[in-house]
Order: structure tokens, then sequence, then C-alpha cells
């Protein structure tokens, strides 16, 4: 497990994966012998949150504990809306120049990368709009309930907005970004006529798993952490200020 | 490959990794999700679509019923996986099964294979992947962009008819949208981009 006392510099020997995790809360490489706990300090970023998202992200298994839900919405809001930049900006942009960079290299069976191309395009708008939909409704409508819990008040407006819709009702929504990247993994696997050269493929393949990895990662955050401390508030807060006061 | 998913609910560490261990070996079993707690677990249950629950203890059962109801969840195969139940060998109203992890390591493995096989998961029969010509047709009208209705009136069959047609080719191929079925039937040539488009 990952402490404070853990060197970043072995954190990351531990899990090169975590690089993109650390990019994330705005650290950079070049740490020296500097421990999480002092580099946390310096960069101003609460230590026990990182420990807490690096543990989850390192092992899968890892159970985000009652600590995790210490934290403020806002931090974990945060947090998610730094990792959606992170496909928007970099990933989604990566894989698709990869793909651009085979087309160009162009080999016989252009068209069928071509296909790709297309394919991923398609992925990419469903998952800008998954986003949109997490960032304009559900992230607003957790850090209102939350800061009618701080408040410790809830206007009439705020309870019939819980009453239509709740968390849950946000969480039941969901739509196949997932499984189109498995697909579109598939399609690469197994069934698109190979190029000589297969590098490009592989290079695809490998970053399409680990965004998969990466989006998994980033759900279950979603799920165990933001979802049951939003519904906990959610719970107390119809209890606490029952209808007529409006 | 069948494509199942399981959950574990179990308080004790050791317990869940043990059974998620177990699990793992399955090849008919592609997600696992655990969970300490089942309060943790139920509204996520829509989400996940299980097809199998391994959960333990009695109290539960009212709950699961009245957090269920009205959910569309499909069929879930539970299992009772609490050492007490080994003792009495009764099932609780609320499983499928009963499970104790007391009992020996080859017991367990057969009834779990057992599960796997009534659940739809890998049989010899079943491993054949090639599609039937029927299959063909469906994933034909599928990259035109018909719906099941409009695929049912045009191949006179049932809605229904087409799809069960549709599950099997999503088994067989590994493809489960629409756009990936697409992709794959014109990288099969079996249809050509102008019919998508128009």
């Amino acid at each position: 497990m990952i402490t404070g006392k853990t060197k970043m510099a072995d954190l990351i020997h531990l899990n090169h994966k975590l690089l993109p995790v650390i990019g994330r809360f705005g650290i950079s490489l070049g740490f020296g012998d500097s421990t999480v706990n002092e580099i946390c300090r310096k960069k101003g970023i609460e230590t026990a949150f990182f420990l807490e998202v690096v543990n989850a992200f390192h092992d899968p298994d890892y159970y985000p504990q009652e600590n995790l839900r210490q934290f403020s919405l806002q931090l974990i809001v945060d947090y998610l809306r730094n990792t959606h930049r992170f496909y928007l900006d970099k990933k989604i942009p990566e894989i698709e120049e990869m793909i651009e960079a085979m087309i160009r290299d162009c080999y016989p069976g252009k068209e069928h990368i071509d296909l790709i191309k297309v394919f991923f395009g398609n992925y990419r708008k469903e998952l800008i709009a998954h986003i949109e939909r997490e960032e304009e409704t559900v992230f607003p409508y957790a850090l209102m309930v939350e800061e009618a819990f701080l408040k410790g008040s809830l206007t009439g407006e705020q309870r019939e907005q819980i009453r239509k819709r709740s968390m849950k009702d946000y969480q039941e929504e969901h739509d196949d970004i997932e499984e189109k990247l498995y697909d579109l993994k598939n399609i690469i696997i197994k069934y698109l006529p190979q190029p000589q050269d297969v590098s490009g493929c592989t290079h695809i393949l490998y970053e399409l798993f680990y965004l998969e990895q990466d989006i998994n990662d980033h759900s279950r955050i979603e799920d165990k952490v933001l979802a049951p401390k939003v519904e906990q508030m959610e719970k107390v807060l119809l209890e606490r200020y029952p209808l007529s006061d409006g | 490959m069948a494509d199942l998913t399981a959950i574990v609910i179990e308080s004790s560490y050791v317990i869940r990794k043990g059974w998620t261990q177990i699990l793992r070996s399955f090849d008919e079993i592609r997600n696992i999700y655990e969970f300490a707690e089942i309060e943790e677990c139920l509204p996520l249950l829509p989400k996940y679509h299980p097809d199998l629950v391994l959960y333990h203890s009695s109290r539960i059962h009212q709950e699961i019923g009245s957090y269920l109801s009205g959910k569309e969840i499909g069929k879930i195969f539970w299992v009772d996986i609490s050492p007490e139940e080994h003792k009495k060998e009764n099932v609780p109203e609320w499983a499928d099964l009963s499970l104790s992890p007391l009992l020996p390591r080859e017991r367990i493995r057969q009834s779990l294979e057992q599960i796997m096989h009534d659940l739809g998961g890998v049989t010899d029969q079943d491993n054949h992947t090639e599609l039937s010509h029927r299959e063909i047709t469906v994933l034909k009208l599928i990259s035109r962009g018909l719906t099941n209705k409009e695929i049912a009136d045009k191949m006179y069959i049932s809605p229904h008819t087409v799809i069960t047609h549709r599950k099997n080719i999503t088994r067989k191929l590994g493809i489960k949208t629409v756009a990936g079925l697409t992709v794959y039937a014109i990288l099969n040539k079996l249809v050509s981009l102008d019919e998508i488009e128009s």
C-alpha cells in the first residue's frame, strides 16, 4: 500500500500507470527523493485524498474506505473533471493521431483504417456527450446537495430537485461508451486485415487497453465514492427537512 | 465465449478474495465486482446487470425484494455463501443455491460449473463462431440501420427471434454495438459503404 512516507519515485517504479494520475494532480517528474507527504505539501494537495486515489488506482481491489468519503465533494468533482480533461485533451487526440499516422503511412487497405477512424470519431462524440452530461447535470447536482447539507437548510426548490431526480436516477442512465471501446479492441484484434507493419495496430491497442482501464477506474470513483456520499446526504436532508417548510 | 458478470458481496476480505479468485478461473465470467456490504451494491445492480450474485446472510431477502421490484435488471442467479447453511442444508428463500465456503474444493467447482452451464456459458457445441446464413442476413440488415421490428417484418420472423439472432451474433463475434457490427460487416464485405450511407 502506498503511504505518505512512500517516495514519489518509488510509487512510479511500483506502477508506471500512475504517471498520468499524478499528472492530473499537477505533479511533474524530477522529484528526487521527496516523499508523497513532502510533494503534496509543496503543491498544496490534500495528501489523504491523493493517497486514496493512487491506492484505488494501483490496486483494483482496493476498497475506497470511509476516509475517502470524508473529503469534500468539490475535491472529488475537481479530480473527476481533471480526468475528463485528460481524456479529451490528451488521450483521445493521441489515439486519433495514431490512426491518422496509419492512414498516412498508407499500405494497401487504407479504407479499413478509414473505418476505424470513423468508428473512433463516433466513440469520441459519445464520450464528449457523456462527459458533458456529467459535468453539466450530475456534478452540479451533487454539489448542490452538499451545499444544502453543509448549510443545514433545504429550499423547497432543492427538495423538489432531489425528489424529481436523485443521484440514483442519474446513475441508472448509462450509455454504451464502454461497449464501443470493447468492440473497437475486438475489431482490431480479431477482424482487421493486418498491415505489413503491425506496430501501428499494436500501439493503438495498447492505448485502447490503457484508456479502458483508466475509464473503469474513473467510474469506480464515481460509483463507489461520489454516488454513495451524495445518496447519504440526500437521505439526511429529506429526513431532516420534511415537506411543507418550502 | 460467454460473457457473464458476477458480483461477490462478502464483508470478510479474505473470503471475498477467495471467491473472486475461484470465479476468475472460469472463462465464462468476464466481469467480477466486489462489495463488502449489500447496501453499496444494490444501487449499482441495474448498471452492472449481473448474471450471478454471491451473497450471504438471511436478513436480506426483503431488502433485495423491495429494491428489485420494478427495476429492469433481468434474471439474477443468487447464491447464498454463508457458512452456516452448510450445517442446516437448506437454501434460504431468496437464493437459488447455497454454497458454503467450508465445502471441499471439488464440490465448489462442480456447483459453479453447473451454474455456468445453466446460465448459458460455453458448451462445446456453442464454441462455433461461424455465423449461420440467417445470422448473416440479420447482420446485414442491422448494418443498414434497420430496427428489430423492421428486420422481423422483412424476414417474416418474430421480433423475439431477431433478438435471439442478435444475441448469438454478439456472442460469436465479440462485438456488441451496432456501430461495431457495421464495421465488421464492411470489413467482411457483407455490405458496402453505399448501402449504409443510403
